[in-house]
């Protein structure tokens, strides 16, 4: 195992500071020029730049949590969308049965489930119907008033004033959600085009030296574009910890009992994967789209 | 090798070149004075395609610049060896690092690499401080890297813009044995001064003097020096 160490550690070291194998020019193999970009990066930026990136992103992270923590509310705001239909106590559990299904081929109706409640020690047969949204006040009060002349139906428990304000919260919640994913990725886009050209016309010096020596665009542009790369991916990385440690602290602080399923929300790796992806692709854009610019080809030696 | 022909350039509203001539062939040892604002560094950027010539021809190595394709540039400049009067260094790098970089670039096998490396390392006496960044350096010691990273390639070109400008009398000697060591193996260089004196203490090898002044050429006493 230590000989394992050693010799991982010598390479690394030999990839890190010694000219072999190349970094530029046609012989550079990627994993030097990889390598190279990772102790670039170590050299320079300053520390200080790299936690104010990775400060920087933590606000699209927490925005992404936050997006989350929305489409927790929306879900529970849906699940609290219900009307009880209260069953006579006649009623079995197949005609009850019979009636949900019934009720569910009307368009009105997302779903119905038959359950059983306990009151009073009694067991009571219940069906909760979730409307959908398109569901109006009149039609509600229509289905409300053909329940409770159903025959096989005691009661139907069915609030309309309270079912509209819920669609109402859920039209913006869902709508909130929205805009929080879109001002997410352009937060991420901007901020990934911000770092990148900080750290492009840091490197401005070197490029011109490469430059004068006569290394080509591309050879130039590589290692560059692996620093930017890497530098955005580690930022975000940060940031996606920094963001999710951040919520975890809010639940500790804030009363959990009145928020609850909504804090903290977690990050699914998808929308962790999307995150990196929108920084990496802004940086590749933002390196491609700026070079040029940063980095004037008619440069003197002045 | 470098031949510019009845060149003309405008900087900044000054008429620096005025129909200027010049031909320095393979090999040649050429010091070049002229005063402040006289054109010696635009010469210089001239022969490098950093800038354009107003109106004449401008050929190196054989490659008209006038129009030379972008895509050509990077393979002009790795025939030419550039000091400038400010070392340009890649500043996170070692002194190994930069002095290299030229090879690399030019695409040598990484034998061919390290030979000449160590070689290079021994005459400029920098092998203990091989893995020292150059920002450590004193600026002689930087300008003598810079040197070293111009002429590790034997470039056929090496331009040097007031090299030994503020550096002490050794590193000075070492700079411009490198010089004449590339002159030796058949280069053409062209050293742009202040003053000829310091130079021609040091030049071992034949050189001729020549004068920018008026936005043209003018041979400086049209003698061969000769230091045997």
């Amino acid at each position: 195992m230590n000989r394992n160490n050693t010799t991982v550690i010598s390479f690394l070291r030999k990839l890190w500071r010694d000219p072999t194998p190349s970094r530029y020019g046609k012989s550079a193999g990627l994993t030097a020029q990889i390598v190279d970009a990772v102790g670039s990066l170590v050299r320079t930026p300053p520390k200080k730049t790299f936690v104010m990136c990775a400060l920087a992103l933590t606000i699209p992270a927490t925005m992404a949590i936050f997006s989350n923590s929305l489409k927790t509310a929306e879900a529970n705001l849906q699940k609290n969308r219900q009307i009880t239909v209260f069953m006579d106590s006649q009623v079995t559990t197949t005609d009850a049965s019979i009636l949900a299904n019934n009720l569910a081929l009307n368009k009105g109706v997302k779903s119905t489930t038959v359950d059983t409640l306990t009151i009073q020690r009694k067991e009571i047969l219940t069906i909760t119907l979730q409307p959908s949204l398109t569901l109006n006040s009149n039609d509600l009060d229509f289905m409300v008033k053909e329940l409770n002349s159903h025959p096989t139906v005691d009661f139907v428990d069915a609030d309309a004033a309270w079912l509209q304000q819920n669609v109402a919260a859920i039209k913006t919640t869902k709508a909130l959600g929205i805009l929080s994913v879109v001002l997410t990725a352009l937060v991420t886009s901007l901020l990934a085009y911000g770092i990148t050209c900080t750290d492009l016309l840091r490197q401005q010096t070197e490029y011109r030296v490469l430059n004068q020596m006569g290394a080509s665009r591309s050879t130039m542009l590589r290692p560059y574009l692996l620093r930017s790369l890497l530098l955005a991916t580690v930022a975000i990385c940060t940031a996606i910890l920094l963001a999710w440690g951040l919520t975890i602290t809010l639940s500790f602080l804030v009363d959990t009992s009145t928020y609850t399923g909504i804090l903290p929300a977690s990050m699914p790796l998808i929308q962790m994967l999307s995150l990196i992806f929108i920084a990496v692709f802004s940086t590749i854009m933002t390196v491609l789209l700026v070079e040029k610019r940063v980095f004037s080809s008619n440069i003197s030696m002045t | 090798m470098i031949h510019f022909h009845q060149v003309q350039k405008t900087v900044d509203g000054q008429h620096l070149f005025n129909d200027l001539t010049l031909f320095l062939p393979k090999p040649s040892y050429t010091l070049l004075s002229g005063g402040p604002q006289s054109g010696k560094t635009t010469l210089l950027n001239l022969i490098m395609a950093f800038d354009t010539p107003d109106q004449g021809s401008l050929r190196v190595d054989g490659l008209d610049l006038i129009g030379i394709p972008a895509g050509r540039i990077p393979f002009l400049r790795r025939q030419i060896g550039l000091i400038a009067n400010t070392p340009a260094l890649l500043e996170d790098r070692s002194v190994i690092e930069n002095i290299s970089v030229p090879l690399q670039l030019a695409g040598f096998d990484q034998d061919v690499i390290n030979e000449r490396l160590n070689a290079m390392l021994e005459f400029i006496g920098l092998r203990e401080e091989q893995h020292i960044e150059v920002t450590r350096l004193t600026k002689p010691l930087r300008q003598l890297v810079s040197a070293a990273r111009a002429t590790i390639h034997k470039p056929p070109v090496i331009l040097a813009d007031e090299p030994i400008e503020n550096i002490d009398a050794d590193t000075a000697d070492l700079l411009i044995q490198l010089l004449d060591q590339a002159n030796t193996a058949g280069a053409a260089v062209l050293i742009t001064c202040k003053t000829f004196e310091p130079y021609a203490q040091r030049v071992a090898n034949n050189y001729q003097t020549l004068t920018l002044s008026e936005g043209s050429i003018k041979q400086y006493e049209p003698e061969q020096h000769n230091s045997n």
